[in-house]
């Protein structure tokens, strides 16, 4: 059984065996893919909420008393 | 078992709690359970007498459909359990050890309360306060107490799906009336033939789990005439807003053809009873009750959107 893990785990690509903090590259990169996402949301969030600012200031400016 | 064996299972454990894709997360939100929601948000919105910015208009549907997102993220994670054993959702995020409970539960946590606070500062507090009505309904009253309790948990339990048009048309007019209830009620009514005719032909999915859904406690002979019935309310109801004036001929006649249809189906499945085509008149149902709801509301939204609304002769406006 024990010898058969070793086979196993001697079979594994290289480029797919854990480091020293026991990640692959695949975890890394899935990672990396859910840093990017939640980049592009926050990005998102900034400018709608900046949209939405200049919506309301836009419509508070307009009917103004001069 | 060797310190081998124990190495490689921490790291199986590890790699699946760590190994979430965002694409794992986006389906922790039940996009096509939300695409229904944004439409029927939207056509909410767009009835709704008076005008909206399109800014404020968008930025109303995107907190209804993070709000319900946020939903499903709750029902996923405290449903996980009986997912894991129901063969249609046996492949979700939670079941598959893609995404751990707890990070489920923290991600449909701050989508909720980021989805209401926003709704509120940007759009109006009426709308947040029913998007928050939405969420709590749906996780606390359907998904932790009536889904394992009771056979009428998706007749009391789909109020929370009936929510958004009634949303959408608060966003516009910061207040809930009369036909924005209508339009609640034909969600309302909807669901009980929806899902019953799913669970017609899942009963055993359900039966193993032990929710109690209406086949698995009163019978497939209950429930098929409880599809009827609830069938020809839906159809009466799915008139309401000819009655009340904000809908026109154009909406009345697609309401009534796809209505009479609809019972069509519904009694096609009392009458065949446990045959050999029950399963397939079933699943007819269930396909059509999707289409059915989306022509309904998507009448609506083209008569209001293209001006093509001709007020029915002695009704509304």
């Amino acid at each position: 059984m024990e010898g058969e893990e070793k086979k196993s785990e001697g079979e594994t690509n290289p480029s797919e065996r854990p480091d020293a903090s026991g990640w692959t590259p695949e975890l890394y990169a899935r990672r990396k893919a859910r840093a990017k996402a939640m980049a592009w949301v926050l990005v998102a969030m900034i400018a709608l909420f900046f949209l939405v600012t200049v919506v309301k200031l836009g419509g508070n400016i307009a009917e103004r008393s001069i | 078992m060797s310190d081998l064996s124990v190495t490689n299972e921490r790291l199986e454990a590890e790699a699946r709690h760590n190994g979430g894709s965002a694409r794992d997360y986006f389906e922790l939100l039940k996009p096509r359970v939300m695409s229904l929601v944004i439409f029927t948000g939207l056509v909410g919105i767009v009835v709704a007498p008076g005008t909206i910015h399109p800014v404020i208009a968008f930025t109303a549907l995107l907190c209804i459909a993070v709000g319900a997102g946020a939903s499903g993220a709750l029902n996923m994670w405290y449903d996980a359990d009986i997912d894991a054993q129901m063969s249609r959702t046996s492949s979700r995020p939670i079941p598959q050890g893609r995404i751990e409970p707890g990070e489920a539960l923290g991600f449909g946590a701050t989508l909720s309360v980021g989805s209401v606070l926003a709704m509120g500062v940007m759009v109006n507090w009426t709308a947040a306060a029913l998007l928050a009505l939405t969420i709590g309904f749906y996780l606390f009253v359907y998904t932790m107490w009536l889904k394992r309790s009771t056979p009428q948990n998706i007749v009391i339990g789909g109020a929370a799906g009936a929510f958004p048009p009634m949303i959408g048309w608060a966003a516009v007019t910061g207040s809930v009336s009369l036909e924005s209830i209508a339009l609640f009620l034909i969600i309302f009514m909807w669901t009980p033939p929806h899902f019953w005719a799913l669970a017609l032909y899942r009963a055993g999915d359900y039966e193993k789990v032990s929710v109690p859904m209406l086949p698995v406690i009163a019978g497939k002979r209950e429930t098929r005439k409880q599809i009827l019935i609830y069938s020809v309310l839906l159809v009466a109801t799915s008139l309401a807003p000819v009655a009340l004036g904000f809908a026109g001929l154009v909406y009345g006649a697609a309401a009534l053809c796809a209505g009479i249809f609809f019972l069509v189906l519904a009694a096609r499945i009392w009458t065949e009873g446990d045959g050999e085509k029950a399963d397939g008149r079933a699943k007819a149902l269930f396909g059509f009750s999707i289409l059915y709801l989306f022509l309904l509301f998507a009448t609506l939204l083209v008569e209001h959107a293209a001006g093509l609304k001709i007020a029915v002769p002695g009704l509304g406006a």
